[in-house]
């Protein structure tokens, strides 16, 4: 598998269309590149930990890149630890099947697992990010990168521009090595460049932006050489999966979902103390994580919580009515594309620890929690252009017939089981393939 | 911080809700974690330090009383203290809240039905039939937690599930801390500034 961060689906055809993707286009005749459903939220710690077990948040458990602990109402960040379920290369394994995982998000710290695993987003260290250690010496000779300095090519069109080269270099140097030296039934692979040439970028170059047009052509055509090689590459016989998390668009605004709590009397702050969800008044009934995630402040539950739970069907009751009249002020329209109620979302033994709603997003609004925001609308933040999306990310099985219907990407971990022959009960996707894929697989 | 600080987990429901299962389960994960623990199971207690109570308001309350200060000595002296009673009454749950710094209650909830099914010591065939009086759930009431901490469906969810829920509420809480606990302060803030750079916790 190999995974294109935030790359959407109609944006991928468009470029495979005008000619200027051409390995991809030609891997593209051999299958269907088919729109990919993302997680909710649809941000890259619960995508690919969607993908990589096959079960939805209340299942793994991992809802979003930050929770609110409940003893303070500090944050704090999940990571592969936290993770509930198993992932496919552990379910793999216990068929004895050996697996290498490169970049992937959400696999921080490194697990020992039967098979090699780099972790990907977020990484504070490279030391804890590479099983099996002795690994890490051969990853620092070469220079790799987990990740784009994202501090300085924030608003630095040239350190963008070298950063992302450079990553993407190392990141296809670290392909290589594993490719050709390591024995693997299932390679995975994601590059994560893509998704930050997109948050900083994707307006610049949605509106024409020379420079930033230029960068994405110069870049994608850089990945596209990568696909090639790497297709080239692959064993004969190798089931290929090229696919991405979410997808991406253009962002018009920003929209602090705790403001608007505010607003509408559901949220409030210690009086005197600075906004955050650390001096949450115990009277507030809802607060927001992003994006576009809503928890009743249950009593018990949190010291600051102080809505009984005999109460909490009603609280929801009148916040999704509310949510249904978060409009923008200049134009009338919804910000968010529907409410998704916590049961209708989650399953799994860890759905009780998810958001008691949710809201889709919807093209041109970024949902921000962040609990200081003066305002409820905001222009992007400076630096930044560019917003998931949560229908648009992509999908495409070489050689392979899709079943027809919404694919998701739960659906994944099914997907390369059966590739693998690997039995895998209980999981909440289904594979993507086809009755009759054995027909046409090569 | 693990194992330095003592708390009562007290566990409340019917009688074959699971209580018993879930406070053994969760003890020993506690103790691998560091804590001293010690279980008050409610069918011991009543075997030792509540011997002679009966089934009476009155008594019940007693025995939860008894219970809850046993608990809360232990628990200042830094014991992990899990306590199994049906404790039927919300009043006499809750004046052990209060004696105790640090009290998580988890509701380990079961239709009676389901609680009769299992009917582990056979006492729900009894007390239906009469043979048993002051019975909670059938001829006793028992009063729901409305605020607990915690609630576990043992008819839904597996053990090792709501074992799992139990450790992840204690976590969060601070009151136990998670062995693979990976990020250091400043790693802390390093993932957060990252996340800061693309747009997150905005």
């Amino acid at each position: 598998m190999l995974g294109l961060d935030g790359t959407p689906c109609s944006w991928l055809r468009a470029e495979t269309a005008a000619g200027r993707l051409p390995n991809l286009a030609a891997l593209f005749q051999d299958g269907s590149l088919v729109p990919l459903r993302s997680s909710l939220p649809a941000v890259s710690s619960t995508a690919w930990t969607t993908f990589f077990t096959g079960q939805d948040p209340g299942g793994h458990g991992i809802f979003g890149f930050m929770e609110c602990r409940p003893d303070s109402h500090d944050l704090w960040f999940p990571n592969y630890r936290h993770v509930a379920a198993p992932a496919v290369w552990d379910l793999a394994a216990r068929a004895g099947r050996r697996s290498v995982v490169l970049n992937l998000p959400g696999t921080y710290p490194a697990p020992a697992m039967h098979g090699v695993l780099v972790s990907g987003f977020v990484a504070p260290s490279l030391e804890r990010s590479v099983h099996p250690p002795a690994l890490l010496p051969r990853l620092q000779a070469m220079g790799y990168r987990i990740d784009v300095d994202a501090f300085t090519a924030r608003g630095s069109f040239e350190r963008l521009e070298a950063d992302l080269f450079q990553t993407l270099a190392t990141r296809w140097q670290a392909v290589r090595l594993l490719l050709e030296q390591e024995h693997w039934d299932l390679f995975v692979a994601v590059v994560t460049e893509t998704d930050r040439l997109y948050h900083f970028l994707w307006n610049a170059m949605a509106e024409g932006d020379p420079r930033a047009v230029d960068l994405f052509r110069r870049f994608h055509a850089e990945v596209d050489r990568f696909v090639g090689w790497l297709a080239e590459a692959l064993p004969d016989g190798t089931h290929l999966i090229i696919m991405s998390d979410h997808g991406f668009t253009t962002e018009h605004r920003d929209v602090h979902t705790n403001a608007w709590l505010r607003e509408r009397g559901y949220l409030s702050f210690d009086h005197g103390a600075s906004p955050g969800l650390g001096s949450i008044d115990p009277r507030s009934t809802v607060f927001s994580l992003d994006p576009g995630r809503f928890y009743v402040n249950r009593a018990g539950r949190r010291p600051r919580g102080g809505v009984p739970e005999r109460e909490v069907a009603a609280v929801v009751e009148r916040l999704v009515a509310d949510l249904a009249d978060l409009r923008d002020p200049d134009t009338g329209e919804l910000v968010h594309a529907g409410v998704v109620l916590r049961d209708d979302a989650y399953h799994g033994p860890r759905a009780a620890l998810g958001p008691d709603c949710c809201v889709r997003p919807k093209p041109g609004y970024e949902l921000k929690g962040g609990a200081a925001a003066p305002s409820v609308f905001a222009p992007p933040a400076a630096g930044l252009g560019g917003m998931h999306t949560s229908d648009d990310a992509h999908l495409f099985v070489r050689g392979a017939v899709l079943r027809s219907g919404p694919l998701g990407l739960e659906d994944l971990a099914p997907t390369i089981l059966e590739l693998l022959e690997v039995e895998a009960p209980g999981l909440r996707g289904r594979s993507v393939l086809a009755a009759s894929r054995t027909a046409v697989l090569r | 911080m693990t194992g330095d600080a003592g708390f009562v987990l007290w566990f409340t429901g019917l009688s074959g809700a699971g209580k018993s299962t879930l406070a053994r389960r969760v003890g020993q994960e506690l103790a691998e974690r560091g804590h001293r623990v010690e279980v008050l199971d409610g069918d011991e207690v009543r075997r030792n330090l509540c011997q002679g109570l009966g089934f009476s308001r009155a008594d019940r309350d007693t025995n939860v009383a008894r219970i809850g200060w046993v608990a809360g000595r232990l628990a200042s002296h830094g014991v992990a203290v899990l306590v199994a009673a049906i404790s039927p009454y919300a009043e006499a749950r809750e004046k052990v809240r209060a004696s105790v710094d640090e009290f998580v209650e988890v509701f380990v909830d079961a239709p009676l039905a389901t609680c009769a099914e299992r009917d582990p010591k056979g006492l729900y065939a009894k007390a239906m039939a009469g043979d048993v009086p002051n019975f909670t759930g059938v001829s006793d009431p028992y009063e729901r937690p409305t605020a607990p901490e915690v609630t576990v469906h043992t008819d839904t969810e597996t053990v090792d599930a709501s074992v799992q829920r139990v450790l992840d509420a204690l976590t969060l809480r601070g009151i136990t801390t998670d062995p693979d606990e990976v990020y250091s302060s400043s790693e802390e803030q390093e993932v957060a500034a990252r996340l800061g750079a693309l747009g997150y916790l905005g």
